[in-house]
């Protein structure tokens, strides 16, 4: 336990070991305004670590505005156990399910908002609609799923080039089991990326039936087709905020996400 | 103005680097000299891609290829000979 978070585990509904980090919501001065506990959904694979302390300090700030917060490792990732090479799409969604029904019995109250983060946000959308909630936070959501399996390959292989012009050697890593993909040292099941290949949110997904919020967080300051496509697809309780900004998910520089902290603090505060 | 200098500006802005396109020179190596990294080049690719209408196809697709000004300027060229 530290100051500001108690950590500890729970179960998957396979049984295995969940991470997770609960953030108590600090005593504010207005009990009447309504302070939704919030889930922070993370992204998967290397995304992971470099958004580990921006959304670490998003909880802390969240915490500190009478929110309590739950973060949490899928499992087979980051402090989880499971097999990774084991993990579905399907999982994601359970583990979500798995630490609101946590959050909910630790805060004593009965919804929750969602808040994800790339993929996490992506699910964090998928399950806002799915089962509903007090409120949804997507920040830079994959859209299309197709497109981002494919960047990801392309990360791989110049990944193994920059390994290679670096070592003179391929990496020398153990070799992902027969039928895994070794994803930059990630064991993957080939499904799990069909069904990432298969998510086209503005498709897939229909009305937001509670608040939310879909920030673009990239070079643009104006919204790219694809984000205009997805508020039309969830409708009007949907806010969109577009904040030009570094990828901070890709870096391994910490970078300033006040902004995006702000604005979140402001819509969740507004649900 | 020159296909390079375009893509100066282009990456500039898009990868957010502290300087301006008239510090790079069209032989610069990114890597070393800019300090770009992978996901940077992944951002090169997806903006060609969206500002020039071309596709990288996944088996040409190469490090190499996005080295330097030049090298970008040479894959553009290749796939749309009006940039």
């Amino acid at each position: 336990m530290t100051n500001d978070q108690q950590l500890g585990y729970i179960k998957a509904l396979d049984g295995s070991p969940l991470y997770c980090a609960y953030h108590p919501a600090a005593a504010v001065a207005n009990p009447q305004s309504r302070l939704f506990p919030v889930v922070i959904a993370p992204p998967l694979f290397e995304e992971r670590k470099s958004a580990y302390a921006p959304l670490r300090r998003l909880a802390v700030k969240l915490a500190a505005a009478g929110h309590a917060v739950m973060r949490f490792d899928y499992r087979g990732s980051g402090e989880s156990g499971g097999d990774p090479a084991a993990r579905r799409w399907e999982h994601l969604a359970e583990d979500v399910a798995s630490v609101r029904k946590t959050l909910a019995r630790l805060s004593g109250k009965r919804d929750s908002v969602l808040l994800g983060l790339r993929m996490g946000a992506t699910l964090a959308l998928q399950e806002s609609i799915r089962a509903g909630g007090e409120g949804v936070v997507a920040l830079a959501p994959l859209i299309k799923g197709a497109a981002q399996v494919r960047l990801w390959k392309m990360r791989s292989k110049i990944r193994a080039e920059l390994t290679v012009a670096e070592s003179g050697t391929q990496k020398s890593s153990t070799p992902a089991p027969a039928g895994i993909i070794d994803f930059d040292g990630y064991d993957v099941h080939p499904g799990f990326f069909d069904a990432i290949a298969s998510i086209d949110l503005v498709k897939d997904l229909g009305r937001l039936s509670c608040p939310g919020l879909v920030m673009q967080l990239s070079h643009r300051a104006e919204p790219a087709p694809e984000t205009e496509q997805l508020m039309a697809t969830l409708g009007p309780r949907a806010k969109l905020e577009c904040v030009r900004m570094e990828p901070f998910w890709d870096k391994l520089d910490d970078v300033d996400t006040a902004a995006v902290d702000e604005a979140v603090l402001r819509a969740v505060s507004s649900f | 103005m020159r296909l390079e200098d375009r893509l100066k500006a282009f990456v500039v802005e898009r990868l957010f680097l502290k300087t301006t396109p008239d510090a790079i020179r069209d032989e610069d190596d990114l890597f070393t000299k800019w300090d770009i990294s992978s996901p940077h080049v992944l951002e090169i690719v997806i903006g060609l891609e969206e500002v020039f209408g071309i596709t990288f196809g996944d088996d040409e697709f190469s490090m190499k290829k996005f080295r330097t000004i030049a090298k970008i300027a040479e894959a553009v060229r290749t796939k749309n000979p009006n940039a």
